[in-house]
């Protein structure tokens, strides 16, 4: 899921400079579950700006709102009657979540309250480790179920740099080497075989570096026919 | 200041108690409590993981009375119509809630499944429950060593169960002071100490302990630490609230026998006992009553053992038996009032809730959300408060009541 | 001119108020500044329950339960720790001073040190002065 984490306290201030009446909207989906942008959060992060407020005689009004998930049309158009006579809204949803809400409202500022980080996994309570690229291209089938474009720091292809030491990283001791990993792993499947194909130099079009990504479900696509027949949602 | 009083039950949840009793467990400790439950008027299903009742040879009773009477015991348990014996029993699930249990099991003539309003696990404490290294030996095998004049070291240190506080009491102080007695007597010239946090010495066993004081064996009343593995010669870091951390490096360590849970852990585990890194049950907090765990209807005696106290071997298990005969005497058992409740509808099913409920209360049902099962639910409100989405409130504890007495609370008009 | 405090204090209903009434019981008379909030257990006290106080005009509040390791429901006083620390980053960030909120953890018998924890709070709002909102209204 998407990992992101609140931007410090100090940082939303000042984002917020120049505005009064404030929406914070957050998300039910990953921001929730990476606890950064859930219905709490926005409870907690209203109260401390609303102290801030205070405070500082800003005279600021905020208002909750958490949506199912933001990045979906239906669920951020619902949350209109809240977004009406604001000035801005606040979104601790992903980056996804906060350019929904702009698009939904051209006239309303929609501003960042989360940085959202990478895709990743809660290893254990309250801690999440980044496990995938969107690389676009997976070859997990030949490195043992660990992905070696985000695990491991220089994104090698083949096999580990000169700094792994230990199994560990050479960035920090507490980062493990990913292709160590991948060794064991592949050992632990008794398919060290793999270890010794080369995986080619990587075609990054289908990755970030390609541009803004698009996928499309034909199947699911709507026909011009189809549009009509079914009328204006 | 007034206490708040406690709310007027408005239970979700009546659960008829089931006037019978499940003990898990084989051994003197299963025996008393089997007989005390039946004593107080309830019928006992006792499950045992092998075939024998009492194994014998495993005690060492401190005279020829105690041994006869374990033999007493085993025949009365037979011939009672009121205990229903199985054996070699494997446990497959525990069901249900307090007041009404359900254990399923394979036994050695095919499965079979029992009810009971409450579940005993009852643990004898067994030599070889604990790994022991050379240096380390338990209280029956130091009086061993004792009374066959071997060498009895310098610097012998008694501890209480294992290094973290979580772990099982003792079986009473009073095995590791009569034996520290012994070795000083032996050996006055030897350094003994104790480390415990509670000295347990009941009744006119107070006044060997201070007689053992006298005598020159330290008592150390806090935590410790080991810097090595118990395999080699220990070196002990014992935290003692008043002077500090002071550093014993010990010849010989002795340990009370640990409990033998065999293939319990899982066991355990569903029973909701939380054991510590060696494999042993939690030190309960002291405010629950004999045998009490903190989750309701569940049971725990850490039984007879090597207590020279041969009095103090039964109270344990007779308490347990009667804390467990309180449960069953009610008529109904009620849940609810203090319950946490889960909107389903801003659930995310991130799993934070499942994870952190020391009750195995919350559950992913099968709409995908969180549910709270109203009969495991203590009420300590951790899910509420943790929860990402706001989905979890709790009846009678809401955010809403809450937010009402903080406004009260914070003004500042005086009372 | 002194103006009266206003000390809020989260008391769970084993460590906390057993600690409270225990005081009572000894006779220690205590303060008319604090005020009270029984809980069942610490873990149902969140980062928003600590910043509300402060919102609605109290000066200091105090979280107490049991000692570590002997809470009822295994790690409630454990968890409220976290939130303690977590509201003590905020009050920081706003400029109140993340003194303004503490942890005690206490035995059911331990009547005077309910008693000092309270004294401590006191001292650090006289300290630090009234919450600036309570002086406002």
């Amino acid at each position: 899921m998407i990992i992101g984490e609140q931007k410090p306290l100090n940082e939303i201030c000042e984002i917020l400079e120049g505005h009064h009446r404030i929406l914070i909207a957050g998300c039910r989906s990953c921001v929730a579950i990476c606890l950064a942008g859930g219905e709490k959060e926005v409870g907690i992060l209203a109260e401390s700006l609303r102290l801030h407020s205070d405070l500082e005689g800003k005279g600021w009004e905020i208002e909750e709102v958490t949506v199912e998930r933001q990045c979906e049309k239906e669920w951020v158009r619902e949350i209109a009657p809240k977004v009406e006579g604001k000035d801005a809204v606040l979104s601790i949803a992903c980056g996804v979540g906060a350019q929904t809400i702009q698009a939904m409202y051209p006239k309303v500022r929609a501003l960042p309250g989360l940085n959202t980080s990478n895709m990743g996994a809660p290893v254990e309570p309250g801690i999440f480790l980044e496990r995938c690229g969107g690389c676009g291209d997976c070859v997990l089938h030949l490195t043992g179920g660990i992905c070696p474009i985000v695990r491991c720091a220089k994104s090698l292809l083949n096999g580990p740099c000169g700094g792994s030491q230990n199994g560990k990283c050479e960035i920090g001791r507490d980062t493990p080497c990913a292709w160590e990993e991948i060794y064991q792993s592949l050992k632990e499947l008794g398919r060290l075989d793999l270890l010794e194909a080369n995986i080619p130099p990587k075609d990054w079009t289908p990755s970030r570096s390609g541009g803004p990504r698009k996928i499309v479900r034909p199947e699911a696509v709507m026909s011009e026919t189809e549009r009509q027949l079914r009328g204006e949602r | 200041m007034s206490t708040p009083s406690p709310q007027p039950p408005n239970s979700l949840l009546k659960t008829k108690v089931v006037k019978k009793a499940i003990v898990l467990g084989s051994g003197l400790s299963a025996s008393v409590i089997s007989l005390e439950i039946v004593n107080q008027g309830y019928d006992v299903d006792l499950l045992m993981p092998g075939n024998e009742l009492i194994n014998l040879d495993s005690y060492s009773f401190p005279d020829e009375h105690g041994r006869r009477s374990a033999v007493e015991k085993m025949k009365i348990i037979g011939s009672s119509p009121r205990i229903r014996l199985h054996r070699d029993c494997t446990i497959t699930s525990i069901d249900g809630s307090p007041g009404d249990f359900e254990i399923t099991f394979n036994e050695a003539d095919g499965n079979g499944s029992v009810r009971g309003g409450a579940i005993v696990l009852a643990l004898d404490p067994s030599p070889s429950g604990i790994g022991l290294g050379a240096s380390v030996v338990t209280n029956s095998g130091i009086r061993g060593i004792i009374e066959n004049d071997a060498a009895i070291p310098k610097v012998v240190v008694f501890i209480e169960g294992s290094s973290t506080t979580m772990s099982c009491p003792a079986q009473g102080t009073t095995a590791s002071i009569e034996n520290a007695l012994s070795i000083k007597k032996k050996r006055p010239d030897a350094q003994v100490y104790i480390l415990v946090r509670d000295v347990g010495a009941p009744g006119f066993f107070e006044r060997t302990y201070q007689i053992a004081q006298e005598k020159g064996i330290v008592f150390f009343r806090g935590d410790f630490s080991y810097r090595q593995s118990l395999g080699g010669s220990g070196s002990l870091i014992a935290m003692d609230p008043v002077v500090g951390e002071v550093n014993i490096h010990a010849d010989l360590i002795v340990r009370d026998e640990g409990f033998d849970l065999g293939s319990n852990p899982i066991l355990a585990r569903k029973l909701g006992l939380y054991l510590s890194q060696e494999g042993q049950p939690p030190r309960f907090n002291t405010r629950l009553h004999p045998g009490e765990t903190i989750r309701e209807g569940i049971f725990v005696s850490r039984g007879l053992g090597a207590s020279i106290l041969a009095s103090e071997n039964f109270s344990e298990a007779c308490a347990v038996a009667s804390t467990t005969s309180e449960l069953l005497s009610k008529e109904f058992l009620e849940h609810g009032a203090e319950v946490a409740f889960v909107d389903k509808e801003k659930c995310s099913a991130c799993l934070a809730c499942v994870r952190i409920c020391p009750y195995d209360a919350p559950l992913i049902g099968d709409k995908g959300k969180a549910e709270i099962q109203v009969a495991k639910c203590q009420a300590c409100g951790m899910c509420v408060s943790l929860c990402p989405s706001k989905a979890i409130d709790q009846r009678n504890w809401t955010d809403a009541q809450l937010s009402a007495q903080i406004v009260i609370a914070s003004k500042g008009d005086s009372r | 001119m002194s103006q009266g405090k206003r000390i809020i204090a989260y008391c769970c209903e084993h460590g906390g108020i057993g600690a409270v009434e225990r005081a009572e019981e000894e006779h220690r008379q205590s303060s008319p500044d604090v005020v009270i909030i029984p809980v069942k257990c610490l873990g149902r006290v969140d980062v928003l329950h600590l910043l509300q106080a402060f919102r609605e005009g109290a000066d200091a509040v105090f979280v107490v339960g049991c000692l570590e390791k002997n809470c009822h429901h295994l790690y409630g006083n454990i968890e409220a720790r976290k939130r303690v620390d977590q509201a003590k980053h905020v009050l920081d960030s706003l400029g109140l001073n993340g003194e303004r909120v503490e942890m005690f953890n206490m035995a059911s018998n331990q009547g005077l040190e309910f008693m000092q924890s309270a004294e401590i709070m006191i001292e650090r709002v006289e300290r630090l002065g009234p919450n600036p909102l309570r002086v406002k209204r």
